[in-house]
């Protein structure tokens, strides 16, 4: 619990994004899309980080390049204090991808069992994280099945027992949730803050923001490749300027009275607080500003007006 | 028998290193320059640091997650069943070959044998090429290796294990299919060609050929198409000489004969006695004395070996028994020689041959004539043949999986079938033309590919030279540099037909080391190294995201 | 159909299923054997002769093989060809022979393959051979590999024919002969054969020449009473093989110098079938169908007339045509002078009058016999007539007596140091500009075979 809720800035940064740009081209190599224009992100140590933005807003292809899956085509990625291309920062992440792409015709066990054998593992180790895993998303009652009969939220399950055997320090997840049922998205907001309790870093992105809203230390909101909102969740919800008040139960006669006192001066606040707008609205928000007004980004120290 | 004399295999393996070196030094060298020219100094720096990477993924890569990948591509190709509707077809091909023609108990072993082997390669071939080109172009389609490389995987040990695992799988089939096929020729080979499963141990001698005084010549050329043999004439003092090296009393325990074998051919420039064969003498001479031992006279017998008689003791098997102490005719009184204190000099022995019927022609070639080491069982040749088809197997793998690794399955599959039609139907006309074109100084009838072209479309026929011009010059220099880029194809390009050891099993020959099996080896090697590093930069220089 | 519920939907697949077949199986129904008892298709196939099993045995590889080549036979079928010629010019008999095989699993109704092929191993890769013992394995092979053609294909009448020239001709006449045919009945393969012929090729150990002749038989059976026709020479000639086969029977034991009483038979025999089965062929003149025998008289000519309608004068026009065209009427005489004794004496003395002079080389009593021989020959061309200009009908008409008589004339030259200055015996063989030529070539090889003097 030492890394708790609150973070310094000074703790160490998981990762590092400097003015990243990726525009993806066509067999001729003309530029067909420009899917992450100049980002500029760092994530801290034991924080939970939610990615937002409409569909196609790049925040997958932002997850790639930090895997190195795709080659930025501007910019600077350090991850793990490594550089995206690095095989070898591997061994510390888990990366649940978009769809879990996994070979359907093997089974959990031999699932868990392959990319337990990539990271060197030794039977006895695997075999443990393997039951454990299995344990873990509920899939003890198909783990002889071969991964081409499972159904959407089963592949899920799976994809998101494979991103954990290595037990690792970053674990990028790429809509976790999408596809599970209403407990298993439960599960798995349990899991990544049990996660986030164990001192790992997470990296999600999602479009369920009750979730993320639920989970996320921190939230960067994309919009057509650029950063539109960065920020700790907490202070992006606050609504500065009002402050709202909850008190003990007061008759009438005290209820004028106290309107009276607050006149005056403060008395007794059972709490006191800026009230809180919901993600969605924060989301939707932002979204129809940047549309009226394109070009517009995120610049550090700045908190959107809500 | 037709078999090449050995070539020396330290030149070959210079000759590949050079070239890999020298492929190796211009990539760098372009690779530098573009990414210099393109990103500048820290272009450069980027590119050096790919080298650097590049050394380290090829060399530091993990035996476990190679396994891994390779238990997983087994998996695949075993789950997937592409490899079992191949397996059906395979057996389906050899049951309906296998009846062929009516088994007539005159049939050669060689027969058998040759069908077995070239049945087994011509089926495995291609699906070798498939079962390698379409797995790895599947698994980026998928996606599924995404997933892979987000683990600590490098890509070299990606192509290893797509290699190994195929490598594995095809081993599979191939000794099933090898086991089947090697108690089929057991049990179908007739019982008087039983005794043509064997591996005879050839030991072969240089030869020369001495006209009537006494000086080398080549030999008479009697009209036939095939110069394999060349003739020299009967009755004359012309003569075939082999001279046999490193013969060792040792290497025929308990006084056993040294047995030489033979297999000439006869030329009749008039008909004769039809009856009686043709004959040739044979004498045996110490090198160092020239003592001369006349050891007998021979029928020559011509492809009688080819047929399977009943044969009495060796008689056409063309073999000369020569006893340890030999007895023999000097004029008139009858002498003794021991073969190794009087004939063999430092395990050097020449062996006289001479057609004794007058203007009667006797055709010999180098390795007409060799001496006959102690047999080794068929098993031997017939798994030495087998090991040399798995080298092939594993080099078609090998260079399927490495086109996979850059080009789309269907591309890839063309590009191997491409490769290795070349490499057995055209990589040795192709080094003939070339050959012939540079020792004429780059001189064509007809020009080369862009000068026929040109000829075609202006009409102009092939004896008629080009007109002094601007037009001629350009034409030339295109032509030249196709043919310099031939010139460096022929290196890429397999030599498939080494791999193919049949040709000495089926003639009931040992399979050879120095001929066949380093050569397929080393060719395998040579093919594995710059396949392995090609495809490594093929997966490692792509967004295997971007399709 | 939209308003069936599923299951309606499927009865009437099913129906529909159900009374295609029934439609395929009335169609294509074989046949019991007897036309009429299969579907139409079946029956047309059989009018046609289109189906594997009429042209001849079926075999399953050779079936499996095309259905695994996909649509690729011709390609394949082509390559093995130029395969063939690989292993015929690198001398590589076995593989060649192999590839013929599989030629044949491919090509199965091909006349020229099984032709071509065979000659391939019975002519030129025999020749390639140094040993006689050797050569004959070739030919047995070329001849086998025709056999087979035979089996596979039975409407075929030029692969009949061949195979009848095989142990003919190739065996029979050739620079081998002598060897051959002893070896068609006792095969050098002992062990195998037991001292008998090879019984793939010859089953009841008989002369070549009768094998032969069954060969041609067999040939003739094809084309007679069928439409099938063969393309090889007009039919009278291409059916006069088997009787041919006879004389060649006949005159090659006498070759061999058996002069018993089997040797009157065997001529006896080759003349009546030559007259009664031959000779009472009805053939159609070529071109406009005219109907005769070669052997009919006037009054079996009247009676063809009357069925057919066809006027008289064109039969014997045609007859005596044909006459021309097959020497038939030499053949029948020749048979006739070779039964008689003094032909087969005169035979019998050039035979043992060249053995007395080549192996015993007793001069004296060779040209005591030739001399008997010429003498007797003599007498014999001159009771078999002559043509209209003096030309003997008997030497005219056939190399084989020519060339016996000039060569006993060159024997009885040597070994009487010349022939008498004015009248002996054939002495018109000695000085007719006719046989200018062939006494040049038998001096030749006489000298050869003889030795210069
Ligand atoms: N392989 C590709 N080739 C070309 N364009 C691509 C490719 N992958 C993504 N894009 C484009 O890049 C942009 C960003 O896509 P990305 O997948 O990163 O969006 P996203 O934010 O993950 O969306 P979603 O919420 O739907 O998952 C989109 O416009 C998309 O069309
Ligand atoms: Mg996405």
């Amino acid at each position: 619990m030492v890394l708790g809720v609150s973070i310094s800035m000074s703790a160490e940064s998981v990762v590092e994004i400097r003015n990243l740009t990726k525009i993806y081209r066509d067999f001729w190599g003309r530029a067909k899309v420009k899917a992450v224009n100049s980002l500029s992100l760092e994530v801290k140590k034991g924080e939970i980080f939610g990615l937002l933005g409409p569909n196609g807003s790049g925040k997958t292809t932002t997850l790639k390049m930090l895997l190195g899956l795709l080659f930025p085509t501007e910019g600077e990625i350090k991850i793990l204090g490594k550089q995206a291309h690095d095989v070898s920062k591997n061994e510390r992440i888990g990366y649940l991808p978009e769809e879990s792409y996994l070979y359907r015709f093997l089974n959990a066990d031999e699932t868990l069992d392959f990319y337990g054998r990539l990271f060197n593992m030794s039977a006895a180790v695997r075999k443990e994280r393997k039951d454990k895993l299995i344990e873990m998303v509920g899939l003890n009652y198909a783990r002889r099945r071969q991964l081409k009969e499972y159904s959407k939220g089963m592949t899920r399950r799976i994809g998101l027992a494979q991103a954990l055997i290595n037990d690792p320090e970053l674990v990028i997840l790429d809509e976790p949730t999408s596809g599970m049922d209403p407990l298993g998205t439960r599960e798995v907001k349990d899991l990544i803050l049990k996660l986030r309790d164990q001192g790992k870093t997470v990296v999600m992105c999602s479009h369920l923001l009750q979730d993320v809203q639920d989970v996320c230390d921190r939230i960067a909101i994309l919009y057509g490749g650029e950063l539109k909102v960065l920020g700790d969740v907490k202070d992006l919800l606050q609504s500065k300027g009002e402050t709202q008040l909850i008190t003990s139960k007061l008759d009438p006669a005290a209820q004028a009275e106290v309107e009276a006192v607050l006149k005056k001066h403060g008395a007794s606040l059972h709490s006191s607080s800026s009230p809180v707008v919901n993600l969605e609205e924060l989301f939707l928000r932002t979204i129809e500003e940047s549309k009226a007004r394109p070009g517009r980004r995120y610049a550090p120290g700045e908190t959107p007006k809500v | 028998m037709p078999f090449e004399t050995n070539h020396s295999l330290l030149n070959v393996i210079l000759q590949w290193a050079l070239i890999l070196c020298v492929i190796s030094v211009i990539g760098t060298f372009v690779g530098g320059v573009s990414s210099l020219m393109g990103g500048g100094k820290r272009g450069l720096s980027e590119f050096f640091g790919v080298i650097s990477r590049a050394l380290s993924d090829l060399i530091l890569v993990s035996p476990q997650r190679i396994f891994a990948l390779a238990t997983l591509t087994t998996r695949e190709s075993v789950r997937r069943k592409a490899l079992w509707i191949g397996a059906v077809f395979l057996v389906l091909f050899m049951f309906a070959g296998w009846f062929i023609g009516d088994s007539d108990d005159t049939t050669p072993a060689k027969a058998y044998i040759s069908f077995v082997i070239t049945t087994i390669r011509w089926m495995l071939l291609p699906l070798a090429v498939l079962l390698s080109c379409w797995g790895l172009p599947a698994d980026i389609k998928d996606r599924s290796l995404h997933t892979v490389v987000t683990k600590p995987v490098r890509r070299s040990e990606v192509v290893l294990g797509r290699i190994a695992g195929y490598s594995f799988v095809i081993t599979a089939i191939l000794l099933a299919v090898s086991v089947v096929g090697y108690a089929w020729i057991l049990r179908v080979v007739p019982e008087r060609s039983q005794r043509q499963l064997i591996s005879r141990v050839p030991r072969f001698g240089g030869m020369k050929m001495l006209d009537q005084n006494g000086d080398a010549f080549a030999g008479v050329n009697v009209g036939d198409m095939y110069d394999l043999r060349r003739f020299i004439a009967g009755g004359t003092k012309e003569l075939a000489m082999w001279q046999f090296q490193g013969l060792k009393e040792s290497d025929f325990p308990n006084d056993q004969s040294l047995r030489l074998e033979y297999a000439f051919e006869a030329f009749r420039s008039y008909k004769g006695d039809i009856s009686t064969q043709i004959e040739f003498s044979i004498d045996l001479v110490n090198p160092e004395t020239n003592q001369r031992v006349r050891l007998g006279v021979q029928p020559v017998n011509e492809f009688s070996s080819e047929i399977a008689h009943d044969l009495k003791e060796n008689q056409t098997e063309n073999l000369i028994l020569i006893p340890r102490s030999i007895s023999y005719l000097d004029g008139e009184t009858t002498k003794t020689a021991d073969l190794f204190k009087d004939l063999v000099a430092n395990g050097n022995l020449n062996v006289e041959i001479k057609c004794l019927d007058a203007a009667q022609y006797l055709g010999v070639s180098p390795g007409d004539l060799f001496v006959r080491m102690p047999d080794r069982s068929f098993a031997v040749g017939y798994w030495k043949t087998i090991f040399t088809t798995w080298l092939m197997l594993v080099l078609i793998i090998t260079i399927g999986t490495t086109a996979s690794c850059i080009l789309k399955g269907p591309v890839a599959t063309l590009t191997t079938f491409g490769l290795l039609i070349l490499g057995v139907f055209l990589k040795n006309g192709l080094i003939m033309r070339l050959g012939k074109y540079y020792s004429d100084g780059g001189e064509v009838v007809g020009g080369g590919s862009v000068e026929a072209l040109y000829r075609l479309v202006s009409g102009l026929n092939e004896s008629t030279p080009l007109d002094e011009s601007i037009t001629k010059t350009v034409i030339e220099t295109l032509d030249s540099g196709v043919y310099a880029m031939l010139y460096l194809a022929q290196y890429v390009i397999p030599d498939i037909s080494v791999f193919d050891a049949s040709i000495y099993l089926a003639n009931g020959f040992d399979v050879p080391l120095a001929t066949c099996v380093l050569p397929s080896l080393l060719i395998t090697l040579g093919f594995f190294i710059p396949a392995y590093i090609i495809g490594y930069f093929g997966l490692q220089i792509r967004e295997l995201e971007a399709k | 159909m939209n308003n069936l519920t599923s299951g309606q939907r499927k009865l009437v697949y099913g129906l529909g299923i159900l009374a295609l077949m029934v439609v395929v199986i009335l169609l294509g129904k074989p046949s019991e054997g007897t036309p009429g008892t299969g579907g139409v298709v079946s029956d047309l196939r059989e009018k046609y002769s289109l189906g594997e099993a009429t042209l001849g045995q079926v075999d399953p590889a050779s079936s499996t093989m095309n259905l695994v080549l996909l649509g690729f036979r011709g390609i394949a079928a082509s390559i093995l060809w130029s395969e063939a010629e690989h292993h015929r010019v690198t001398k590589n008999w076995s593989k060649l022979q192999q590839t013929a095989e599989s030629i044949i699993l491919l090509q199965p109704h091909f006349k020229k393959v099984w032709e071509y092929q065979a000659w391939n191993l019975g002519f030129n890769v025999s020749a390639e051979c140094d040993a006689v013992e050797d050569r004959y394995f070739w030919v047995k092979q070329g001849a086998k590999y025709l056999q087979r053609g035979t089996k596979r294909n039975t409407q075929f009448p030029e692969l009949f024919f061949e195979c009848g020239r095989f142990f003919g001709q190739k065996i029979g006449s050739a620079d081998e002969k002598e060897q051959y045919r002893k070896f068609f009945v006792a095969d050098p393969d002992t062990s195998r054969w037991q001292g008998k012929g090879d019984g793939d090729v010859n089953p009841e150990n008989k002369d070549n020449y009768l094998v032969a002749q069954d060969w041609y038989i067999k040939a003739n059976a094809v084309v007679e009473g069928t439409d099938i026709e063969q393309h090889k020479m007009d039919l009278p000639l291409f059916m006069s093989y088997p009787y041919h086969s006879l004389m060649d029977y006949a005159s090659a034991r006498e070759e061999d110098g058996h002069f018993d009483d089997n040797a009157k038979i065997a001529w006896a025999n080759a003349l009546r079938e030559w007259t009664t089965v031959y000779g009472r062929k009805v053939f159609a003149a070529a071109g406009n169908g005219v109907m005769f025998t070669l052997e009919g008289s006037q009054e079996d000519l009247e009676k063809l007339s009357k069925e057919d309608g066809q006027p008289l004068a064109d039969k014997l026009h045609w007859q005596n045509r044909y006459h021309g065209t097959t020497n038939y009427l030499y053949w029948k005489l020749r048979c006739d002078i070779e039964q008689r004794q003094e032909m087969i004496d005169a035979r019998r003395s050039f035979y043992e009058g060249k053995k007395a002079f080549k192996e015993e080389g007793d001069l004296e009593q060779a040209g005591k016999l030739l001399e008997t021989g010429t003498q007797l020959l003599q007498k014999v061309i001159d009771t078999a007539g002559r043509e209209e200009n003096g030309n003997s009908i008997l030497l005219y008409n056939d190399e084989g007596i020519t060339e016996e008589a000039i060569k006993s004339l060159l024997i009885l030259e040597r070994v009487r140091d010349g022939l008498p200055k004015d009248n002996f015996p054939l002495k018109e063989l000695w000085v007719d500009p006719n046989f200018a030529a062939k006494r040049a070539e038998l001096r030749d090889k006489f000298i050869r075979w003889a030795g210069e003097n």
